[in-house]
């Protein structure tokens, strides 16, 4: 069994030293790995990502991370990715990576993921080029998971995104604003690709429990739902 | 001519101004307006920012009465595993 910690939208800021590194200490006894899923700063400052990225440094397991929608607010979203990298976590955008554990094989692939809805109640790419463009962002992200987590030769494959793939772990928040929070392309991506665990966070409001059409198990890690440093998932 | 603003609207300001403004960039919380008096609930990650909502919403809206019921998250160890099979 492969142990995944995880956790989301801990939205660091320079108030935030401090607030994770302490809980952090028995990480390496309880878990293999350790994936965050998105809005590690409060608003995309590089300054805020030097913070996490300190808590963050040579720590007992790998750490591989994507981005969310407050890592991109200040428009410098490749230097908190870069912040981060130096500290030694992985960020992934499009992207897979193999870790090995104990000769067992863990693959990730992340992407950010956006929103648009879910079934029966999803926008689509017509109408105003805004309109277009908002769901051509999500059709294209998707299709990143898609060839991210299909070109993995894991023992394990996990899919890591900001944005929700399902609506079942969006309930607690509020029905109208579903298609900001997630979207039923990412689902079809990570079912198309076969994954053993979809993590997300973002909905803040939400619940922790939820499964793709598929059927691949969906855990929502946003720190407020999980009230913990991070949660742990043995997988495989 | 804010007394006679829609709650509606007046909420909708609200949200803008708590997403935006640095101090905060904050969407996770809930606004509520009953009269002269504005709630604000949710959950915020430290302490700092818990009070910055309150600075905020008072430099916006200066004549209304302000309570702030956010919380920050409290965060500890997890104790134990979900077995996913």
């Amino acid at each position: 069994m492969i142990r995944v910690a995880a956790v989301a939208d801990v939205h660091f800021g320079i108030d935030s030293a401090g607030r994770l590194r302490p809980h952090l200490e028995h990480l390496g006894g309880q878990a293999d790995l350790l994936l965050v899923a998105g809005d590690l700063t409060k608003c995309g400052d590089p300054e805020e990502a030097a913070v996490l990225a300190d808590e963050l440094s040579e720590l007992p397991v790998p750490v591989l991370a994507v981005l969310g929608n407050h890592d991109y607010h200040a428009g410098r979203e490749h230097e908190v990715a870069k912040h981060l990298e130096g500290s030694g976590v992985r960020v992934l955008e499009g992207e897979a990576e193999t870790v090995t554990v104990d000769g067992t094989t863990v693959g990730v692939a992340g992407v950010k993921g956006f929103g648009g809805g879910f079934a029966g109640a999803s926008g689509t790419e017509f109408g105003e080029p805004e309109m277009k463009a908002f769901m051509a962002h999500t059709r294209e992200v998707a299709r990143r998971l898609e060839d991210a987590l299909s070109s993995l030769q894991a023992d394990v494959r996990v899919a890591l995104m900001h944005y929700s793939p399902v609506e079942q772990t969006l309930r607690g928040e509020r029905l109208e604003i579903y298609p900001f929070l997630g979207s039923y392309l990412l689902a079809e991506a990570v079912d198309r690709a076969g994954a053993d665990l979809a993590l997300h966070g973002h909905a803040h409001g939400g619940t922790e429990k939820g499964v793709t059409p598929g059927g691949v198990h969906v855990r929502n890690v946003a720190q407020p739902v999980i009230k913990h440093a991070y949660n742990v998932y043995s997988v495989g | 001519m804010t007394t006679d603003e829609p709650d509606d609207y007046l909420i909708g300001r609200v949200q803008e101004a708590l997403a935006r403004d640095p101090r905060v960039n904050e969407m996770n919380v809930e606004i509520a307006v009953a009269g002269q008096e504005l709630f604000i609930s949710g959950t915020v990650p430290t302490e700092e920012r818990r009070k910055a909502i309150s600075l905020v919403v008072a430099e916006l809206l200066p004549d209304r009465d302000i309570h702030n019921q956010v919380t920050v998250v409290a965060v500890s160890e997890p104790t134990e595993a979900e077995e996913l099979s």
